[in-house]
């Protein structure tokens, strides 16, 4: 593919890299890693084939090899040609066809996953983009104008994919309300008031993107137990109540900030921090949490550890079930 | 002194959404020579767990008294994690058996430099003093009742141990090695974090420096500049002519490793532009030297031997 236009922001993606979280490096990866896997499934590639992750306004490309396309995640109008094609079906493309984007009507990202995947450097285990570190990727970078993708051999011949299309009950729906599943634990001992945390509507500020989403309430303040308790903050924590000795972060842990607010640690997330983290978003939710748009309306429910690995579950289920919806011998 | 920090650091387990497991290792309010000496423990955990190669582990990281586990549940269980964690828990020798042949670094900065007060300005809505009136460096001066020498004196005192093993790759961290806690300095973080930091910012935690290499976001105080890379990301082209700056920063991008050791002196304005001429010129030679720890000797005299690491 070469770039005629490269949108507002598309990154090379993968499923994302491990093993480095503890020197500064997070996975990365899509921010919808639902939408991105079912691209791959549907072409028939393995399921970490590097796609390319669009942010809001997608790229013109100009394909430059026979090969197959698969357009997922948020919800847009893609285009071959200029004519409007489905979205989570798979297109048959050629060299000199264009594709491009229109009418972003909700979420805010989408994949473009081909047969074989993105041809770049494996760099650290992975050939997903860091941002923040500029490595993986494309250069490390977002695409620009003039850039030449190449692809992978296909791993699935085209006669088998084309026009696969993923079966309605299996599209993920959008709306501006959202329910996200959390698991409280880690500090959850320094607040008093989870239970009205959990009741609370929380709107998404403009202060969102692939390390964090911030979200307000005016519905919740945080209460301190150290506060009731009269204690002094710790040696080596900020003065603010929020605020803790250097702990850990994982990926979908939810801070409080010093401004009543929650941030929801996302893909490109550091991974240690000195404010209270007191939950975390259950895995299959941060596909959720990803596409919010500022203004979208989330409350965070608590469920139980056991509850969340049934979620897990479930979501593995629902793969499996698309998996072998695309088997055919 | 082992047994009673032991007996403060007892574990709580706690999860996260599923898939991560958290350890704090005895309660946040301990003195600070027991916090580092349970940092020290810590990390001799997080070094044995890794090398146990437990099935279903993905991540294995630790900060001050905490570990971090992340796993996958489909391949090992919550309680079956916690099983595996204490039998390497119970099979961990005592920090003071550790001993290792590290690096002693001499760090240059410029405080209350120039970048760390545009930066500053340019996001004083996410600061706690909004009206612009005094840098992070006299913030945290004023916080501590101190004058801005004292506050240099009590930054440059410090030995710091600890190098890339921090929040973004390749940002430096450094914890101090200050027994005392009236030396430490009060802080408050950014209130909000930063979206970006002037590269080679010098950042003051409770207890611990960061070196920013490049443009990222933080929340730590900017306390100061540094001329010297500590990074190979986002290295300017003028600073790669050298071959010696690549090799020093070849392991991991990074100029030091989680346990090397670090001093930090104080330069002016000249002396920086100065060590920035021979950077990008090329000339540029890295202050450090090989050096060996032994932590049975920090433990017997914490202030005593951290004197013995100079230049």
């Amino acid at each position: 593919m070469r770039v005629i236009h490269h949108g507002l922001r598309t990154l090379v993606v993968d499923l994302g890299r491990y093993g480095l979280y503890a020197y500064g490096l997070p996975p990365s990866g899509p921010m919808d890693r639902f939408s991105f896997r079912v691209g791959n499934i549907l072409l028939g590639n393995d399921e970490n084939a590097p796609g390319l992750e669009c942010c809001f306004v997608g790229p013109t490309l100009e394909v430059t090899e026979d090969a197959c396309m698969v357009f997922s995640g948020a919800e847009v109008d893609p285009r071959i040609n200029d004519e409007i094609v489905p979205m989570w079906q798979v297109h048959r493309v050629k060299p000199g066809d264009l594709i491009s984007f229109s009418c972003l009507k909700s979420g805010v990202y989408f994949y473009v996953c081909s047969s074989g995947g993105i041809d770049v450097p494996i760099v650290h285990g992975s050939r997903t983009t860091n941002l923040q570190a500029g490595i993986g990727g494309y250069e490390g970078r977002p695409l620009r104008d003039g850039d030449t993708l190449r692809l992978f051999p296909p791993t699935t011949h085209f006669s088998m994919v084309e026009g696969r299309r993923l079966e309605d009950k299996y599209i993920r729906k959008f709306s501006n309300h959202y329910e996200v599943r959390t698991v409280f634990g880690l500090s959850k001992d320094l607040l008093y008031n989870l239970d009205e945390f959990s009741k609370a509507i929380f709107e998404l500020s403009p202060q969102f993107g692939r390390i964090g989403n911030r979200y307000y309430s005016s519905e919740f303040k945080y209460r301190w137990t150290r506060d009731v308790r009269n204690e002094p903050q710790p040696l080596g924590a900020g003065q603010e109540r929020c605020n803790t000795p250097a702990g850990p972060y994982p990926i979908g842990s939810i801070q409080a900030d010093g401004m009543n607010g929650a941030v929801v640690l996302l893909q490109d997330g550091v991974n240690k921090g000195c404010f209270v983290c007191f939950a975390v978003v259950v895995e299959p939710d941060m596909d959720i949490v990803g596409q919010n748009r500022p203004r979208d309306k989330v409350k965070f429910v608590s469920v139980s550890l056991e509850q969340a690995l049934s979620i897990r579950k479930g979501e593995h289920i629902r793969l499996n079930r698309i998996r072998e919806s695309c088997l055919t011998f | 002194m082992l047994e009673r920090v032991k007996s403060e650091a007892k574990p709580t387990y706690t999860s996260g959404g599923g898939s991560d497991l958290v350890v704090y290792y005895g309660d946040q309010q301990v003195d600070r020579f027991t916090f580092l000496i349970i940092r020290m423990m810590r990390e001799v955990l997080v070094k044995n767990l890794r090398e146990a190669k437990i099935p279903g582990i993905t991540e294995i990281q630790g900060f001050g008294n905490t570990l971090h586990v992340m796993f996958d549940p489909s391949r090992i269980r919550f309680e079956d994690l916690i099983t595996e964690v204490k039998k390497i828990e119970e099979k961990t020798e005592d920090p003071e058996t550790w001993s290792a042949d590290v690096r002693l670094f001499e760090i240059p900065v410029w405080f209350n430099d120039p970048w760390s007060m545009e930066c500053y300005l340019a996001l004083r809505d996410k600061h706690q003093i909004k009206d612009g009136s005094r840098s992070n460096f006299e913030y945290v001066a004023q916080l501590n009742g101190w004058s801005n020498e004292e506050f240099i004196e009590k930054v440059c005192t410090p030995l710091y141990r600890g190098g890339r093993d921090s929040l973004v790759w390749s940002v430096h961290s450094g914890q101090m090695l200050e027994r005392e806690e009236k030396n430490i300095p009060r802080i408050s973080n950014w209130p909000q974090s930063r979206p970006w930091t002037p590269p080679r910012t010098v950042g003051i935690g409770a207890g611990s420096l960061v070196i920013y290499p490049y443009l990222v976001g933080g929340g730590f105080q900017m306390i100061g500049s540094t001329p010297v890379p500590v990074s190979a990301i986002e290295l300017p082209p003028e600073e790669r002519k050298t071959a010696k700056i690549l090799e020093a920063l070849k392991e991991m991008d990074s100029l030091m490793g989680p346990r090397d050791l670090m001093r930090v002196v104080s330069i002016g304005k000249e002396a920086y532009e100065e060590i920035r001429a021979k950077v990008v010129e090329g000339s540029y030679e890295y202050k450090v030297k090989p050096v060996r720890w032994e932590t049975t000797r920090w433990l017997e005299d914490p202030e005593g031997y951290v004197r013995t690491f100079t230049f």
